[in-house]
């Protein structure tokens, strides 16, 4: 029997958006775990810099440039990697932009970009990487959504809308492939402490650390959507109830409020408008 | 309830056909001012004329909703027209059905270009006009599709999920404003949904499920939950409801319903080339 250390060890793995964040602590973690890692990332310099924080993990880490919102990118990354390595056995389809803002300040232009990456990113990896799971007759592919996506989170519509779709699409595929043992997860992550809140870390938020340990566990259980923190769990079941998730939302409507009218949040938001 | 929908201006985008045509039929039976809008002026003008004996309430609109300043222009000259704009049905859309190793990349792009952006832009276009009014209602097609993930539909569902998670998120968020945020998920409704490939092309030779549901009773079920600003509606109320919950909560049994719905299709593709 394997067990869940053992599932990674000297398995393939690539992670898109893999020098900071999340992907970051995959990349760590599946190192720890013995697995031969392709981290993957957009600007060649950040990728470099940060696989070579790993490299005291050994030399089983290996850097790819590509930017998930460029097929043709995509395709030849992961060619690349399966005809380097081998093998494809773990595809993370990590990397994605956040939203946090009232919904009319939001552009055409803001939809393209999340649109592109969150969905565009996600849907050219599965294309790339499926064929390559077929032939060897077997992989695991991982999409990153969010937990902002199982009870409509308001000022984060363009968020929601992408990771909505990851959510709908990964499911999708995990009963259609799991014949063809292709395993496909969906991973929801709760509040985790990572740049994506720059700065502004939430109360209660995961250490990043923790996150990857949770994420890994579930994907070696085959699991086909991963939940994070617990708390989100318990708060997913009882927002199947509409009275719950009509209350949840309504008191925090008054803290965001306050959080979008503070000059700290304006700030932010122009300098994000800057990048 | 009736009342609801009385001197109401509605907008229903894909209103010549389906469900759409039959959201313009009910509107205009409960009293509202219907601009039925589609792509095609012949065939819009073609169903609104069908439509004329309900009264000279249907006014006709041609739009390709996957053109953004097409429909930014349908709804301003719309609410120029009208004077305003009370319900918005963003209901034009494409179904699809196959493996994903089958689909092209042209292809999803046809589906989210249809089935997502035409929503956003929709959205787009018609919530700053409705703020303004400080009233409004927008109603997103999504599917039972949009609620739990029927294997062989991924392109189909990914778009369908993303109208869900939209609608609900601006439903929150506008809630206190006087906007209402409502998605609709039909499940099996008698429409020609069932003859359509992504792209477009006919079928004649698939059918409508036998046992779907007839579509002029959808119509009513939906506005009757629009006027009760109901978030996610669901038609016809049946067991797709229980399966949407089982799934959101991983109830072993739905749990074995999709993995034998995966395996149903799988066989019936291998022998017919349709699902069903």
């Amino acid at each position: 029997m394997t067990t869940m250390t053992d599932a990674f060890k000297g398995k393939i793995a690539m992670v898109t958006g893999g020098n900071s964040g999340i992907g970051y602590a995959l990349c760590e973690e599946l190192l720890k775990r013995g697995a031969i890692v392709y981290m993957a990332g957009r600007n060649p310099a950040k990728v470099a810099e940060a696989a070579k924080k790993l490299a005291a993990q050994g030399d089983r880490i290996h850097t790819v440039t590509v930017d998930v919102t460029k097929q043709a990118e995509v395709q030849k990354a992961i060619e690349d990697t399966a005809a380097q390595a081998g093998r494809l056995d773990f595809l993370f389809n990590n990397a994605g932009i956040s939203q946090k803002n009232p919904y009319e300040q939001s552009t055409l232009a803001d939809w393209k970009e999340m649109i592109d990456t969150n969905l565009w990113g996600v849907i050219h990896g599965v294309n790339a990487a499926l064929p390559v799971m077929r032939r060897q007759k077997g992989g695991h592919i991982i999409n990153t959504a969010s937990v902002a996506a199982l009870f409509g989170t308001p000022y984060q519509s363009l968020y929601v809308t992408t990771k909505s779709a990851v959510i709908g699409l990964t499911d999708c595929l995990y009963y259609e492939y799991l014949p063809e043992n292709i395993i496909f997860t969906v991973v929801c992550p709760g509040d985790v402490a990572t740049p994506i809140f720059r700065g502004r870390i939430p109360e209660g938020a995961v250490p990043v650390e923790t996150a990857a340990r949770i994420i890994l566990d579930g994907i070696a259980k085959r699991d086909r959507m991963v939940v994070f923190p617990d708390a989100m769990v318990e708060v997913l079941e009882k927002c199947k109830d509409p009275v719950f998730r009509d209350l949840a939302h309504k008191n925090d409507e008054q803290e965001t409020r306050e959080m979008f009218a503070s000059p700290d949040y304006q700030r932010f938001l122009a300098e994000q408008k800057r990048r | 309830m009736i009342d609801a929908f009385k001197g109401k201006i509605a907008m229903v985008t894909g209103g010549n056909s389906g469900i759409g045509y039959a959201l313009c039929e009910e509107l205009l039976k409960r009293g509202a001012i219907v601009y039925m809008a589609g792509r095609n002026p012949a065939k819009v003008a073609e169903a609104a004329k069908k439509l004329a004996a309900q009264g000279d309430r249907i006014h006709t609109v041609t739009v390709d909703v996957t053109k953004q300043a097409e429909v930014q222009k349908a709804i301003e000259d719309t609410v120029t027209q009208a004077g305003r704009l009370d319900l918005l049905f963003n209901n034009a859309g494409v179904g699809g059905t196959k493996p994903f190793e089958q689909a092209t990349l042209e292809e999803w792009k046809t589906i989210i270009d249809t089935n997502l952006w035409t929503v956003i832009y929709g959205v787009h276009a018609a919530v700053p006009i409705m703020l303004k009014q400080g009233s409004g209602h927008i109603v997103n097609t999504s599917s039972i599709a949009g609620l739990f993930p029927p294997p062989f539909q991924s392109l189909y569902a990914a778009t369908k999920f993303s109208v869900v998670g939209l609608t609900e998120s601006l439903r929150y968020e506008y809630a206190e404003r006087g906007l209402h945020f409502s998605t609709l998920c039909p499940s099996n409704i008698a429409t020609p949904i069932f003859t359509k490939e992504i792209n477009g092309t006919v079928h004649n030779e698939l059918k409508i499920p036998d046992d779907a549901y007839p579509v002029d009773k959808a119509a009513s079920l939906i506005l009757d939950r629009v006027a009760e600003h109901k978030g996610i509606i669901v038609v016809p109320e049946d067991g797709a409801i229980e399966i949407w919950h089982g799934y959101a909560v991983g109830h072993p049994e739905i749990e074995k319903f999709l993995l034998n719905m995966a395996r149903d299709r799988a066989a019936a593709y291998a022998k017919g080339g349709n699902y069903y």
